[in-house]
């Protein structure tokens, strides 16, 4: 690990609390990114080390290659993992998502990542059992290398440039991949026009995952409107920015529509229909309170009536609905931030 | 127009922005680096980010307010506008709104108050 006049031998111990000190962590520990690691992780990207893939808001520092493969060796990814991390970084240079914002709002949004197609089991993404949650490499160390970079090299520090009030646990990772083979539906890169055997990555502005429990529902109408309970309330920013959103179905719930009948394009109908807020009662609480030309709604909602209901986007197919976890019947809503989430090819190697 | 002689002082010149001097670095990095390690970090040249001269008064200056959109900046900016009219004998205004806060000023409100102003104000009301 020396090179030229390299001073004396470090512990592991001292090391670590060298790189704690030098400002370069997330709180955790890291792998030291040695030179020759990074090396082979640039190698493994099959780009050159001094290629730029993104300036980094809001600092703008330069995210090449190398520097992202650094962060990558810290974050403890294989080398294999590093065209996931670049595509992730480049998907977020789409000016609709506004990464420059999101790394510096007081609201808690960071970057969730879905990886669709072939890369999930070719990298082991854990698309079922908790795969929100901790004991998967690939989920764990890929959406941890994208935050590192995003924060070491857009100086997006907590409490400095990043003002978010709370933040959330995903800050430290948050990296899925869509349940395709449990899912009675095309999955979402599918819907925006990627083959099914191509690879890619959606990455969407998110707060953390709510849970939504229905145990009991034997038909749709019941279950979506569990749902659609949880979508629509005063806290969150959605029926005064709309937007998108997203709804995660378990396998078990996404069984309970299709074996109706119900298609994708139903679901999200219903839930555009359902997951409503009554004007009136928008206007004592939320975002912007009782000022509701501030809120950007379309031109067909009523805003003279306080018995107007205000959907939560401004049209279905800004409700994402994906496929993804294990068994049981439990689903998720992930409220987004009020930006638009990106999908893009991730190698593509069938 | 009567104006406060606290405020009609000459004002000190700022220092370079305190927030790009902290973060990643620090004498830790350099032996981080010195042992072989590459750095993660990138941190821009704070020279490319000072602020500018401060102006010696505000009396016959050309004020801009750059209203961010979220809820109450357009308030607390109106206040301070006012406060300013109060104290200062200022030679006009300018107003930028933006209508989405969480996106900077474009490179059209940014010339549109450069053009105008002598010196701009902006608040977040949260």
């Amino acid at each position: 690990m020396t090179q030229g006049e390299a001073p004396a031998v470090l512990s592991i111990g001292e090391l670590t609390e060298l790189i704690y000190a030098a400002g370069w962590t997330d709180g955790l520990p890291v792998v030291p990114p040695a030179r020759a690691l990074v090396d082979r992780f640039v190698a493994a990207s099959g780009r050159a080390a001094d290629e730029l893939v993104l300036i980094v808001p809001p600092l703008g520092g330069r995210g090449t290659v190398e520097k992202i493969a650094a962060n990558a060796v810290m974050a403890g990814c294989l080398p294999e993992h590093m065209p996931a991390v670049l595509a992730a970084l480049e998907a977020m240079q789409d000016d609709r998502f506004n990464l420059r914002g999101m790394q510096c709002s007081t609201h808690l949004s960071t970057p969730l990542l879905i990886f669709h197609g072939p890369i999930r089991r070719e990298l082991g993404i854990n698309c079922g059992a908790n795969a929100f949650g901790q004991g998967w490499r690939a989920n764990a160390t890929i959406g941890r290398a994208v935050k590192l970079a995003l924060v070491n090299l857009g100086g997006a520090v907590p409490g400095d440039a990043d003002k978010a009030t709370f933040g959330h646990p995903g800050k430290y990772t948050y990296c899925i991949g869509e349940n395709e083979e449990e899912s009675p539906w095309e999955p979402l890169h599918v819907e925006r026009g990627f083959a099914a055997d191509q690879s890619a990555v959606t990455v969407y502005g998110a707060e953390a995952p709510h849970n939504i429990n229905n145990q009991t529902a034997d038909n749709p109408h019941d279950l979506l409107r569990t749902i659609a309970s949880m979508m629509a309330n005063l806290g969150s920013n959605h029926p005064y920015l709309m937007s998108e959103s997203m709804v995660v179905l378990s396998p078990e719930h996404a069984r309970v529509c299709a074996e109706a009948g119900w298609r994708k394009r139903d679901v999200r109908d219903f839930l555009f229909d359902t997951a409503r807020v009554r004007l009136g009662d928008l206007k004592r609480g939320g975002l912007h309170g009782a000022r509701t030309q501030m809120n950007p709604w379309p031109r067909w909602l009523d805003q003279a009536n306080d018995e107007t209901r205000v959907p939560v986007a401004r049209r279905p197919d800004d409700l994402i609905v994906i496929v993804a976890g294990g068994p049981g019947r439990h689903s998720l809503y992930i409220p987004g931030w009020g930006t638009r989430s990106v999908t893009r090819g991730a190698g593509n190697r069938k | 127009m009567t104006v406060q002689p606290e405020l009609n002082k000459t004002l000190p010149q700022l220092p370079p922005l305190q927030f790009l001097e902290r973060g990643p670095g620090g004498e830790a990095a350099e032996r981080l680096l010195a042992l072989g390690l590459v750095d993660p970090t990138d941190r821009p040249k704070p020279r490319e980010h000072r602020a500018a001269p401060r102006l010696s008064t505000l009396n016959g200056k050309r004020a801009g307010f750059l209203d961010n959109h979220k809820a109450n900046a357009d308030v607390l900016l109106e206040e301070v506008r006012a406060l300013l009219a109060e104290r200062f004998d200022l030679s006009g205004e300018s107003w930028v709104h933006k209508f989405i806060y969480s996106r900077e000023a474009t490179p059209a409100e940014i010339e549109h108050l450069t053009e105008r102003c002598d010196f701009v104000v902006t608040a977040v009301g949260d």
